[in-house]
C-alpha cells in the first residue's frame, strides 16, 4: 500500500480539530461533573459511599463505540461564572464597535488557491499612518498625513523615502471592509449568524455576508464584541485572506511610524517631483476612460456592472472570468490586456475624481445597455450638476434635485 | 485537603471545558466525553503527583491525552462498526462524512502509536493549534526541536498509515479465505 501524502495527515488532523460537541451535550456533561467533582472534593461528605463510584457505573469500561456522531458547530459553557450568551451579541453590537476607529494590530494572511502566498502583519496608528512587517524582513511605512511612505530592509542596511503625490487614497482599512458587509449580500442585505465557536481562546460569534464578488465572515468576542478573525474570500478567484491576531487600542511608539530613514542606513530617495511624473502619465486619463473600462468591466460579468467599483473588485472580476474560462496565462494574457487597460485607465480616472470630489456608484446589479438605470455619478469641480453615466454608459448632466433616487 | 479541593476545582472552572473540547477531538465520539471528563478529575484527585504539581493544567492536559489514548486502546479490542449501528446520524457536510468514515479514526490510532513526546507534540500542534513557541513553555523544550520532532512524526505516520492499511488488507485476504 503506498504511503499517504503528508498533507492529507495535516488535512485529517485540521478536520480533527474541527470537531466539536453539541451545546445541549456539552453543557449536560460539564454540570453533572461539576456536580460529582463538588460532592467528591467536599469535606461535608458524610456516609461512607464513595459517589464517585456510584456514578462510575463506568461507560468507560465497556468502551463501546458511539451510537452518533453528530457534528455541531457550536459553544463551551462556561460555569461557575454563569453562561456566555451568544444570543446576546447581534451585528449592530459589533458594528458599534467597527464604526469607531482605534488604533490596532493585526495579522494578514493571504492564500491563493488553498496555499498561503504572502502576509504581513499590520500596525495601525490611524487612518493614515500604517507600519507593515513582512515575513522576509521588509517594512513598509505610510503616512499619509504628509503624504509620505518609507521602506526598509532592515538586513540590507537599505531605505527607500517616497514623498507621495495627489491627494492620498483612502488607506484599506479593516473596520471598512468589515462595515462593508452591510451593503448588501446574496442573502438579501441579511447578515448571517453562525453560531458560537472558540478561537484564539476567545468565545465568538461569526457573521458573514455573501456577495457575488467577496464572502466575508467576521468572528467577534462575544464580551467585547470585538472582532477576533476577518475572512475575506475573493469569490471566483481563488483568493481567501485571513486578519486575525488583533490587538486593539495599543498605545504605538509613535517612532513606528516615522517615515525617515533610520540613522546608518543607505537612502534613496524618491521626490515628489518624480512621483508627480509618474503621476503625470495617468492624468491623460478622461471621462471617456471611465465610460470604457466600465463597458469592459460589464462585458466581463458577461452583461452586468458588478456591485463596487473598488479595485480589488476589479481584480476580483478579472481573475473570476480567467478561472471561468480555464485560461491558461498565455491566452488570459492575450485576450485580457484590452480589458485590463481599459480598466487600469479608468480606475486611474476614478483616483482623479477622489482628489477632487465624491462619486456614488450605483451600478450593483444594472444591465449594460439598461439607459434609465444610472451606474454611477459625481459633481466635477466648479459644477452645478452632476455627471451621471447610465447603463447604456450614455453620459448626461443632471440637477442635483433630478438625480437618481 | 482544602488545597487540594481549591486546586482542583480551580482547575475545572478554569479548564474544564477546554479540556472537555480536547477530550472530544481525541476520542470523535460524544456520548463518551462526559464519561472520561469524570474519569479525568477522578484520577487527577487521587495523584499526588497532581497535588504535588506546580502547572495543574500541563499536569492535567497530559492526562487527558493519556486518558484519551488509552480510550483509543482498549476500544480498538472491542470495535464495533459504525455502519453497524442504526441510530449513527451522518452530517450531510463533507466534514461529516470524513468523520463517519475512517480516516480520522486510522490517523488518530496511528498518532497512538507514536512515542509519549512526539504524540503529545503532534496532538497541541496539529489538533490544539498551539505554535511551536507555546507548545516549547508548556514542555520545556526548545522550538526548533520540537518541530524537528513534529517532522519527524509526521513521517513516522505516513509509515504507520500504510503498514496499518497493509495489515487491514492482509486480515481481509484471510477472513476471506
Amino acid at each position: 500500500m503506498s504511503k499517504i501524502n503528508e498533507n492529507e495527515i495535516k488535512k485529517r488532523f485540521e478536520a480533527v480539530s474541527k470537531f466539536e460537541i453539541s451545546p445541549d451535550v456539552t453543557a449536560r456533561d460539564l454540570e453533572k461533573v461539576s456536580k460529582n467533582l463538588t460532592e467528591l472534593t467536599s469535606e461535608q461528605k458524610k456516609s461512607g459511599h464513595n459517589i464517585w463510584k456510584i456514578i462510575m457505573k463506568s461507560k468507560i469500561t465497556k468502551f463501546a463505540t458511539a451510537a452518533s456522531i453528530i457534528i455541531a458547530v457550536l459553544i463551551a459553557i462556561h460555569y461557575f461564572g454563569g453562561s456566555i450568551d451568544g444570543t446576546s451579541i447581534v451585528w449592530a453590537d459589533v458594528m458599534e464597535q467597527l464604526n469607531s476607529f482605534r488604533p490596532y494590530a493585526s495579522t494578514h494572511t493571504v492564500y491563493d488557491e488553498g496555499r498561503q502566498t504572502w502576509g504581513f502583519r499590520l500596525l495601525r496608528m490611524n487612518l493614515s499612518q500604517r507600519r507593515q512587517i513582512f515575513p522576509d524582513g521588509r517594512i513598509a511605512v505610510y503616512d499619509l498625513s504628509i503624504p509620505k511612505s518609507l521602506t526598509i530592509y532592515p538586513e540590507e542596511k537599505r531605505a527607500i523615502e517616497r514623498e507621495l503625490s495627489g491627494n492620498p487614497t483612502s488607506d484599506p482599512d479593516m473596520f471598512a471592509i468589515a462595515r462593508s458587509m452591510q451593503g448588501g449580500s446574496l442573502q438579501g442585505n441579511v447578515i448571517q449568524e453562525l453560531g458560537i465557536k472558540e478561537l484564539e481562546g476567545h468565545v465568538t460569534k461569526g457573521f458573514r455576508s455573501e456577495r457575488q464578488y467577496d464572502d466575508i465572515t467576521v468572528w467577534a468576542d462575544v464580551k467585547t464584541k470585538l472582532p477576533v478573525q476577518l475572512e475575506i474570500i475573493h469569490v471566483g478567484a481563488g483568493r481567501r485572506i485571513v486578519i486575525n491576531e488583533f490587538e486593539f487600542d495599543v498605545d504605538f511608539d509613535e517612532s513606528l511610524f516615522s517615515t525617515t530613514a533610520p540613522d546608518g542606513y543607505s537612502v534613496e530617495k524618491t521626490s515628489k517631483e518624480e512621483m508627480e511624473k509618474l503621476m503625470e502619465m495617468t492624468k491623460n486619463n478622461t471621462e471617456e476612460d471611465l465610460v470604457e473600462g466600465l463597458r469592459s468591466l460589464a462585458v466581463i460579468l458577461e452583461g452586468t456592472f458588478p456591485p463596487d467599483i473598488e479595485l480589488t473588485v476589479m481584480q476580483t472580476a478579472v481573475r473570476g472570468y480567467v478561472a471561468e474560462k480555464n485560461l491558461s496565462d498565455e491566452e488570459a494574457e492575450e485576450l485580457l490586456t484590452p480589458f485590463v487597460e481599459s480598466i487600469r485607465r479608468a480606475y486611474m480616472y476614478m483616483e482623479q475624481l477622489k482628489g477632487i470630489t465624491k462619486f456614488n456608484y450605483v451600478g450593483d446589479g444594472v444591465k449594460l445597455g439598461d439607459s434609465e438605470k444610472p451606474v454611477m455619478w459625481w459633481l466635477p469641480k466648479d459644477s452645478a450638476t452632476y455627471r451621471v453615466i447610465y447603463g447604456d454608459l450614455s453620459v448626461a448632466d443632471v440637477a442635483p434635485e433630478n438625480l437618481p433616487k | 485537603m482544602r488545597n487540594k479541593q481549591k486546586k482542583i476545582l480551580e482547575l475545572f472552572e478554569k479548564s474544564g471545558p477546554q479540556l472537555y473540547r480536547l477530550l472530544g477531538k481525541l476520542t470523535l465520539n460524544q456520548d463518551e466525553v462526559g464519561d472520561l471528563l469524570q474519569e479525568l478529575f477522578l484520577r487527577l484527585w487521587k495523584s499526588k503527583s497532581f497535588e504535588k504539581a506546580n502547572d495543574s493544567f500541563s499536569y492535567a492536559y497530559r492526562a487527558a491525552i493519556n486518558l484519551a489514548f488509552e480510550w483509543r486502546r482498549n476500544r480498538r479490542l472491542s470495535f464495533q462498526s459504525i455502519e453497524n449501528d442504526c441510530e449513527a446520524q451522518i452530517d450531510s457536510s463533507a466534514l461529516g462524512k470524513m468523520i463517519a468514515g475512517e480516516e480520522l479514526q486510522k490517523v488518530l490510532d496511528a498518532t497512538m502509536q507514536l512515542s509519549e513526546l512526539s504524540r503529545d507534540v503532534v496532538v497541541m500542534h496539529y489538533i490544539e493549534q498551539e505554535s511551536y513557541e507555546e507548545i516549547s513553555k508548556r514542555l520545556g523544550k526548545k522550538p526548533q526541536y520540537l518541530r524537528a520532532l513534529n517532522a519527524k512524526a509526521i513521517a513516522s505516520l505516513r509509515e504507520l498509515l500504510a503498514s496499518n492499511e497493509n495489515s487491514e488488507v492482509d486480515t481481509n485476504s484471510v477472513t476471506k479465505r
